[in-house]
């Protein structure tokens, strides 16, 4: 009864405070009105991008501008972490990152993955933290929110998708910033820690020393849930009692999780000017979201496997491994955490996702697979928008008509970049694990055998190309080959997703209005919503169902 | 020396990225 409370509450009061948002990002991101007030801010964003933020952009350009600025963040990351032994802000003296190791941690964080295969509190300084990883999580965060942006203003047929440089600003100073002011303030209120003093060394009742790491985790805490960024100040993430303090940060982390994610499809529907159709695209989200949420919630009901034949343990309320009990029920908040973090790109964690019982652990790995129930902010819409191109062909090839989604004929060249946009996915997680199950790079790092194992070197290749960031865990995955297999496949489907389908946008933008008649599939009724969930799971069936039964389904067959 | 060849593939994957970007665009326009 507890989970079924919480999870309404989340979920559902995120769902009503997302409306609002998503008008307010509309306002923010794509203004149509030209109030004096509004010019003044505009004015300001033009002067920071200076003759960069001049011209109106196709899109391709609009792509250019954005694979160019974040090659350039890269760069300036790397060289910050690098030489972080020589910079300021490093109170504890810490030594210098190895090179594969900045490789993935700057593809990661700038790709919006934010995959750690290292301790943010051992290896990085706060210079590291805030100006390298921290920057990072806001402007990855505002790219995928401008894509989105871009995308919508080419399906309302405006072949100009606007200027990169003032996007990736409205989103930062309007969206991202203002948000995060005031959910750090309230986790600073939760008492989590913001500070800029290094570590504090305490004595322990038995006499020893202990050094306690602390920093500005508040302010690290916040972009990392309302960016879809998941990348924890520390190595625990939001497992660790200062990342994480109580049941309300909890609670308040959950909510900032799926807020911007969710507020990104009324924005989407804002600007296209269709809010019915942005209406029942959130409607199959939230399906597809809930369906996840009670598998995950009543698979966790089951004890775990791992207690079952140790001596005086008596397990009647769900799986207890791997939780934090200051969350609350072991099937709540765990759970609960698990499907919101993986549905949308944000790959927090308050719970082990290794310790959950094996069909449990496979609702995650759904997420990644499908990345649109929600998914990361902005860019969870836009893979959404590739399933409806798809959806949008077959249904006008099942009924004889020619496919049109927003007044615009879908061809075979858009389907073409639809379909490759999908396997691109499929490609990099299937082909990634495959290799990595079979060779030493994978099969070296594993502490599980059989088909844990082999999940948890899928859950690597899933998280890694969903852009996801969290970890199965139980993998020594800070080796050489992870690091650049993992650093590869994030930065390249992080853009992939995204230049395929504006570039299917720039095609639609171009073509000339078809008149709707009575023969135009509607895209704003149940009919559409029906044959859009349809082709999410077959899609995702089809692709992804026999890596499932090498892993989470065959662990689970196996304590039958 | 092998940090500065892991900044290299870092750049050369952006390259890869914006070379796919042209490519399609090529083929849009063809």
């Amino acid at each position: 009864m507890s989970a079924i409370l919480l999870v309404t509450l989340i979920v559902g009061g995120t769902a009503l405070l997302s409306w609002p948002l998503g008008r307010y990002m509309k306002w923010a991101m794509d203004p149509d009105d030209a109030g004096p007030r509004r010019q003044r801010l505009e004015r300001i964003l033009q002067r920071i991008a200076g003759p960069l933020g001049r011209p109106q952009q196709d899109w391709k350009l609009y792509l250019i501008a954005m694979l160019v600025f974040n090659a350039i963040m890269f760069v300036v990351s790397f060289g910050f972490m690098a030489l972080q032994q020589h910079l300021p802000l490093n109170p504890d003296a810490k030594e210098a990152v190895e090179g594969s190791l900045i490789f993935n941690t700057v593809a990661s964080f700038t790709s919006n993955t934010n995959l750690q295969h290292y301790s943010g509190e051992v290896a990085m300084s706060y210079l590291s933290q805030l100006f390298s990883l921290m920057w990072l999580q806001f402007v990855s965060a505002a790219t995928g929110i401008a894509a989105l942006t871009a995308l919508a203003r080419g399906l309302a047929g405006r072949k100009e998708m606007g200027n990169f440089f003032i996007d990736l600003q409205r989103a930062t100073f309007l969206v991202l910033l203002p948000a995060a002011l005031i959910v750090a303030t309230l986790m600073v209120l939760g008492s989590m820690p913001m500070t800029l003093a290094g570590s504090v060394t305490a004595s322990t009742l038995e006499g020893a020393q202990q050094v306690i790491a602390r920093g500005p985790v508040a302010a690290f805490l916040t972009i990392k849930q309302l960016g879809t960024n998941g990348g924890g100040f520390f190595g625990p993430n939001s497992t660790h009692p200062f990342e994480n303090p109580t049941f309300w940060t909890n609670a308040l982390s959950m909510i900032c999780i799926i807020l911007i994610s969710m507020g990104s499809v009324w924005m989407f529907g804002r600007i296209v000017g269709r809010r019915r159709h942005a209406a029942v695209v959130f409607g199959v989200m939230l399906v597809l979201l809930l369906a996840k949420i009670t598998g995950s919630v009543w698979f966790e009901r089951a004890p775990t496997q791992a207690f079952a034949n140790l001596p005086a343990v008596e397990q009647v309320a769900g799986n207890f491994e791997g939780k934090e009990t200051r969350f609350g029920s072991p099937y709540g908040s765990g759970p609960l955490w698990a499907v919101l973090t993986t549905s949308t790109s944000n790959g927090s964690v308050d719970s082990m996702h290794d310790s959950l019982n094996p069909l449990t652990g496979m609702m995650p790995m759904i997420g990644m697979w499908l990345n649109a129930t929600f998914g990361g902010v902005g860019v969870g819409m836009i893979n959404m928008f590739v399933y409806i191109i798809i959806a949008v062909f077959v249904a006008g090839m099942m009924v004889g008509r020619t496919p049109e989604y927003l007044n615009r004929r879908v061809e075979a060249r858009e389907m073409k970049l639809a379909v490759l946009t999908v396997l691109s996915h499929a490609l990099f997680i299937l082909v990634g694990a495959a290799i990595f199950a079979v060779t030493p790079w994978g099969r070296d790092t594993l502490n599980n055998w059989g088909p844990h194992g082999f999940s948890e070197i899928l859950y690597e290749f899933s998280s890694a190309s969903a852009n996801n960031g969290s970890g199965f865990e139980g993998l020594g995955d800070n080796t050489v080959p992870w690091n650049v297999a993992t650093g590869l496949v994030m930065l390249l489907n992080r853009y992939i997703p995204i230049i395929l389908p504006l570039a299917i946008a720039g095609s639609l933008a171009v073509k000339r209005p078809t008149a709707q008649s009575a023969g135009t599939l509607s895209v704003q009724d149940a009919t559409f919503a029906a044959m859009l969930l349809a082709t999410i799971l077959i899609i995702g069936a089809l692709t992804f169902f026999p890596a499932a039964v090498l892993g989470p389904i065959a662990e689970h067959l196996l304590f039958m | 020396m092998m940090t500065l060849l892991y900044l290299v593939l870092g750049l050369a994957t952006f390259g890869v990225l914006v070379a796919l970007t042209n490519a399609v665009d090529r083929w849009e326009r063809d």
